[in-house]
């Protein structure tokens, strides 16, 4: 039995705006265990970036944490103090954002950004950390290191960029690594290779790997389980073959469909009929029920909570299907 | 374009903009000051106890009382009529000066922008050197060829300033400059110069506005400090930066002389820049979720 | 390109610059009305021909270009001239009072500049707060008071009632205090304006999100990600303010009757000595090139993106 490196419990993150409070997270529990690749699958705007960037409270100004644990190694994280929480980040919680373009400090150079946690964290002289520093770029495939740690950002590609990024936060060699959307501004070339860089150090660093994405490919590829979220809410939980093989809910069905068929056929795509719901106002009992093709009156009125279906498979439907 | 203008401004009043300008603080109490000195200007004559170039010897340097609210100065002129006057004159040189900028600037900006390359290149580059070159001392030097006097005060802080109009025209120039509207009048074969004039310009006017509503205070304060020195406003006008001069060799007697005048330029350039910078905010909709 | 190569260039630009003003500056002195010669003399009567000797004797009967050769070969030996108020060499004139009015412009733009940034990194980080209301407001009142007034305030107050500098006059340091802080009050309010509204915008940047989630200290955060990246506009700023601070000081030297260049040109522009103006001016251009191109040198080395885009309009 595995043990458990993470546990979310009814987390709630909801964003502050003019137009009301966006309810980003609503509710949420997951347990991520140790050594694994959990994916967060879902449509923009579900939440997923927020949920994973709840864990090291790294969301912007106007989020607001109303409620929930984060348990973290016998810590809850939201409950840690800011000095606290400086020394978890970087060194047992990294984080690979989406965005490499912007993420770097354009002033400073690239052999400096990498070797910070180093120095930051384990207070290692600045000599050894730009010599370690080289040595996790060369590590990550950036070729020259010496001489491109020199380097400031703008002279890299994206793909390096990410790279090092990815160097970066693995400096520290973490426990837990969240990669939100590692390869969504890639070029599709580059995409693969980063991955099969993450999936490299995951194994030689023995880390837990969270990765957030919206690409069920990518999920295929990468990961042991799977976290499907709607509009704020997770609907299923399962390892990676029994969501793909027998998904339960029918948002995660609809998905699996969207993608076989693309994949088989060039005709015209099974589309989940609507739109994602607006998260100010959802939708009252299950939040899918308007797009649903299974959805009964229970559907309107009643949420549903998630249920275990069979080992390790939950899902949050009163009709799921088999 | 005056037709323009006003289906504009009858827009603007039933306007959300201008319900949530309303919630600034800060822009509806520069419109208030701004207001209130507009009303000093417009009604002077009305209002002023007595006339700014009434001299009065038995009454000379009288400190603040209620027949002379802000005291006499030493020709025995009251101080308070005097800064009631100087509004009008205030605004008036704000507004000319302003006036004058972006009658320079705008147009310059315009042909930057639209025809780009050499031009762009040699007319950002004027602009870049007088705007870095002191200000005061470039408008004394122009003052100094052309003479003292309130005019040429006008045109040599207008000459000295110009640059924002043509860096901001400019900017919006290149930015519209691209789109298929233009394109498509090119093709019909309309003027460049009619162009300029009946696409490009209206979409300047608003940052226009806001800037000229920021330059306004600088305009003042520039044309102030230049009577102050005594290149401006020759005595006996009621010029704010003239009656500091004036006062000044009493500062220590008499000090209501200067304290009021200066006082005065203040709140006006105080005025713009609350409202101009509540404007500025409305405006744009970056600032405003920031 | 190399650092090196971005700095010789703005270098070899500035020459021909200064060379275009000189052109400049002596046909502005040349059109200028008032005969030099009949300056010179101040009202001595002498013989038409004895003018036409001097006018000879200064060149003055030859053309334009001609005039201006024989002027730009004077100057760079240093030859401004000689003042037609007080005979002496303009130059020397010019050196005795350079040292007040740079002294004058290094403690203003210092106040200025540590106010200024100081305020805004604390009104950047507490924004939103009581503390950062007063202040925003306080900096719009700041920079809408005429700084000439408000070094008459400053001594009526400070130096007539409390006593505690000098009205006018150079005594030493302190009396470069109360016409600092006139000349350094609406500077600083814009330099708090744009540290605070630069500190804003990079805080929000991802690459200072990177940074939290590095977990470095926030103190390293704050100065070398974020501050290190928002006060590149403002030390911009710093270096157009300079010659800001030129035109500045030339009424407040005059207000606070010290000994500075500034006072001297109002003076000489009054007694209309034009040699002096002349030469003063030369100065002030040339200092506001310096400035300038110093400026391009020094963001070339604090922002690495700009030696690398080239042609690119910031």
């Amino acid at each position: 039995m595995p043990r458990t490196l993470l546990s979310i419990k009814d987390l709630r993150v909801y964003y502050e705006t003019i137009r009301g409070y966006v309810k980003a997270v609503d509710s949420v529990d997951l347990e991520i265990y140790e050594g694994e690749s959990f994916c967060l699958v879902g449509e923009t705007g579900c939440g997923k970036s927020t949920l994973a960037l709840a864990i090291p409270r790294l969301l912007p100004p106007n989020a607001r944490i109303l409620s929930g644990s984060i348990m973290f190694k016998n810590i809850d994280l939201l409950k840690l103090s800011d000095s606290e929480l400086e020394e978890i980040r970087g060194r047992d919680i990294a984080v690979v954002f989406q965005n490499p373009m912007s993420s770097l400090n354009p002033v400073l150079r690239i052999g400096l950004q990498v070797g910070e946690p180093l120095v930051a964290h384990f207070k290692t002289p600045w000599r050894e950390a730009l010599i370690s520093a080289i040595k996790q770029l060369s590590r990550v495939g950036i070729p020259d290191p010496h001489l491109r740690s020199k380097d400031y950002p703008h002279a890299f590609s994206g793909g390096m960029k990410q790279r090092s990024m990815i160097a970066m936060m693995t400096s520290c060699k973490p426990s837990l690594l969240i990669a939100d959307e590692p390869t969504t501004a890639l070029d599709v070339t580059i995409q693969a290779q980063v991955l099969r860089l993450i999936r490299e150090l995951k194994e030689e660093y023995g880390l837990t790997l969270l990765l957030i994405t919206h690409n069920f490919g990518i999920v295929a590829e990468m990961c042991d389980r799977v976290g499907v979220m709607y509009a704020g809410k997770l609907v299923e939980v399962g390892n990676v073959i029994d969501i793909f093989e027998s998904p339960l809910h029918p948002y995660t069905k609809g998905l699996i469909e969207c993608v076989i068929a693309r994949r088989k056929s060039k005709s015209r795509l099974s589309q989940i009929p609507g739109a994602p719901p607006s998260l100010i106002n959802p939708p009252g009992g299950c939040r899918f029920h308007p797009r649903c093709l299974y959805a009964t009156s229970r559907c309107t009125s009643e949420e549903p909570g998630l249920i275990e279906v069979s080992r390790e498979h939950l899902v949050a439907c009163h009709n799921y299907v088999r | 374009m005056i037709r323009l203008i006003s289906e504009r401004i009858k827009l603007l009043s039933n306007n959300e903009t201008f319900k949530l300008f309303l919630t600034y603080k800060r822009g509806v109490i520069g419109l208030l000051l701004l207001s209130l000195m507009v009303f000093l200007a417009l009604t002077a004559d009305f209002i002023a106890p007595k006339r700014f170039d009434e001299v009065d010897p038995s009454s000379r340097l009288l400190p603040p009382s209620i027949k002379y609210l802000f005291g006499t100065d030493h020709l025995g002129r009251d101080v308070f009529s005097r800064v009631i006057y100087g509004a009008r004159i205030a605004l008036w040189v704000g507004l000319l000066v302003v006036l004058v900028e972006a009658g320079i600037g705008v147009p310059l900006g315009l042909l930057a922008g639209f025809y780009g390359g050499k031009v762009d290149k040699f007319i950002s580059a004027i602009t870049d050197l007088i705007w870095a070159f002191p200000p005061i001392v470039l408008a004394l030097a122009i003052v100094t060829i052309l003479g003292p006097g309130l005019t040429n005060v006008v045109v040599a802080v207008a000459v000295v300033s110009w640059a924002p109009y043509t860096r901001v025209v400019r900017a919006k120039t290149l930015s519209i400059v691209s789109r298929e509207f233009i394109i498509a009048a090119r093709a019909i074969g309309e003027s460049s110069f009619s162009i300029m004039l009946r696409y490009i310009l209206p979409n300047t006017l608003p940052p226009i506005i806001v800037l000229a509503t920021l330059t306004i205070p600088s305009a003042i304060l520039y044309t102030t400090a230049l009577s102050f020195l005594g290149f401006g406003a020759q005595p006996p006008t009621p010029d704010w930066g003239l009656m500091l001069s004036e006062g000044r060799d009493y500062i220590f007697k008499a000090p209501w002389c200067c304290v009021f005048p200066g006082l005065f330029i203040t709140l006006t350039a105080l005025s713009f820049n609350l409202l101009g910078d509540a404007l500025r905010e409305v405006l744009d909709p970056k600032l405003r979720y920031g | 390109m190399g650092l090196l190569t971005y700095i010789t260039k703005k270098l070899l630009i500035g020459i021909p610059v200064i060379f275009g003003v000189t052109i400049i500056l002596f046909y502005i002195m040349y059109i200028l009305p008032g005969d030099p010669i009949q300056l010179l003399l101040s009202g001595e009567r002498v013989t038409p021909e004895r003018v036409e000797e001097l006018r000879r004797a200064w060149g003055l009967d030859q053309p334009v270009y001609v005039q201006y050769f024989y002027w730009l070969s004077r100057i760079i030996r240093g030859d401004l001239g000689i003042s037609i108020v007080t005979k002496q060499p303009v130059s020397l004139l010019i050196l005795q009072r350079l040292p007040y009015t740079l002294a004058l412009m290094l403690t203003s733009i210092l106040l200025s500049y540590v106010i200024g940034v100081l305020t805004g990194i604390i009104t950047a980080l507490k924004r939103g707060s009581l503390l950062d209301s007063i202040l925003s407001t306080s900096s719009i009142i700041c920079y809408s008071i005429p700084g000439f007034w408000f070094g008459l305030i400053l001594m009526l107050i400070f130096a007539y009632y409390l006593r505690l500098f000098p009205v006018s006059g150079y005594e030493g340091w302190h009396s470069l205090i109360l016409p600092a802080l006139s000349l350094a009050l609406p500077s600083s309010a814009y330099v708090m304006r744009l540290t605070r509204a630069e500190m804003i915008e990079v805080l929000g940047e991802d690459y200072v999100r990177t940074a939290w989630a590095k977990g470095l200290s926030k103190r390293r955060v704050l100065l070398v990600h974020a501050l290190r990246n928002a006060i590149i506009p403002v030390v911009t700023m710093f270096f157009l303010d300079l010659p800001w601070l030129m035109g500045g000081a030339v009424v407040i030297e005059t207000l606070f009757a010290l000994p500075g260049m500034g006072r001297l040109l109002y003076v000489s522009i009054l007694k209309q000595d034009y040699p002096v103006v002349q030469g003063i001016v030369l100065i002030i251009t040339i200092l506001t090139v310096v400035c300038n191109t110093l400026g391009d040198v020094v963001i070339a080395i604090l922002d690495p993106r700009i030696r690398f885009e080239r042609g690119r309009s910031v």
